[in-house]
């Protein structure tokens, strides 16, 4: 998300946040472009991308293939709340030029 | 024909449960989008503890309308519309306020300057230039109420998308 919306802040603070919880280097250099070496990951970063892209107006083709991968409502619920509040942070951080302490 | 099933209060069970019933007890009904954010409670929660945080903040609950108006049109979601609009005139807008607010203007030069700002904030992701920010603070708005406004931008930005996807049944 923080790719996408071009905050330099959050892509700081959600690298370190991401190897503290174990992402590797490969892993936070992949899902900058939406992908993983994990294919039931990368299909819920392209989920979350489409919903960024087209303002939650998802296609069905989108929809199909989120919940081929094993995700459920709730799930998806989720995801949508995980882009707002990613959208709530980059433009707050992009607005504010937060200094990056990460 | 929605994407994602709304939860029936009567069956909800857990956190679902609760979250649902302190929302009834409150509005006296349960809306559609309530019911179909209850399908994951840590989103019907994180959407609820946001929206009432903010509640309590410096900007009225007209110009708090207003901007999920403009925000609403901004992104094309139809159920915030008319939730927005209902809303809106329970809390003293006019009908011409509601339209206006729309096209991110009012018949009040402050909220229209607040109203500007926050289509800023959309437009540009939040990187505004020094002229909308230098346009938001001669109106007389303060670090705090600009915090206040990039907040409302993203709760708004979270309902339209997730009514977007669901494709929630209007109920306003």
């Amino acid at each position: 998300m923080a790719e996408a919306n071009g905050c330099e802040y959050c892509l700081a603070a959600h690298s370190t946040i991401g190897k503290m919880v174990g992402l590797t280097n490969g892993d936070v250099v992949a899902s900058r472009q939406g992908r993983s070496s994990d294919p039931k990951a990368t299909a819920a970063l392209a989920f979350a991308r489409a919903i960024l892209d087209r303002r939650g107006d998802v296609s069905d083709a989108d929809l199909r293939a989120v919940r081929e991968a094993g995700y459920g409502d709730a799930e998806i619920a989720e995801i949508v709340a995980h882009v707002a509040l990613n959208v709530f942070t980059n433009y707050f951080n992009r607005l504010a030029r937060t200094s990056i302490d990460f | 024909m929605t994407r994602l099933t709304p939860i029936d209060p009567a069956e909800a069970t857990g956190k679902a449960r609760e979250l649902l019933s302190a929302v009834e007890a409150k509005l006296r009904f349960t809306p559609n989008m309530i019911r179909t954010m209850a399908v994951s409670p840590p989103v019907l929660d994180g959407y609820l503890c946001f929206s009432s945080a903010l509640g309590g903040g410096a900007l009225g609950a007209k110009l708090r309308e207003q901007i999920a108006l403009a925000v609403a049109e901004a992104n094309g979601c139809e159920y915030c519309l008319a939730a927005h609009s209902t809303i809106g005139k329970m809390v003293g807008l006019t009908n011409g306020d509601v339209v206006a607010s729309r096209q991110g203007r009012s018949s009040d030069p402050k909220a229209t300057a607040a109203l500007a700002f926050a289509r800023a904030i959309l437009d540009r992701r939040g990187d505004v230039s020094d002229a909308d920010l230098r346009a938001v603070r001669e109106a007389g708005y303060g670090d705090a109420e600009i915090a206040e406004i990039v907040a409302h931008v993203a709760l708004n930005v979270f309902t339209n998308y997730f009514n977007r996807l669901a494709r929630t049944s209007i109920d306003f």
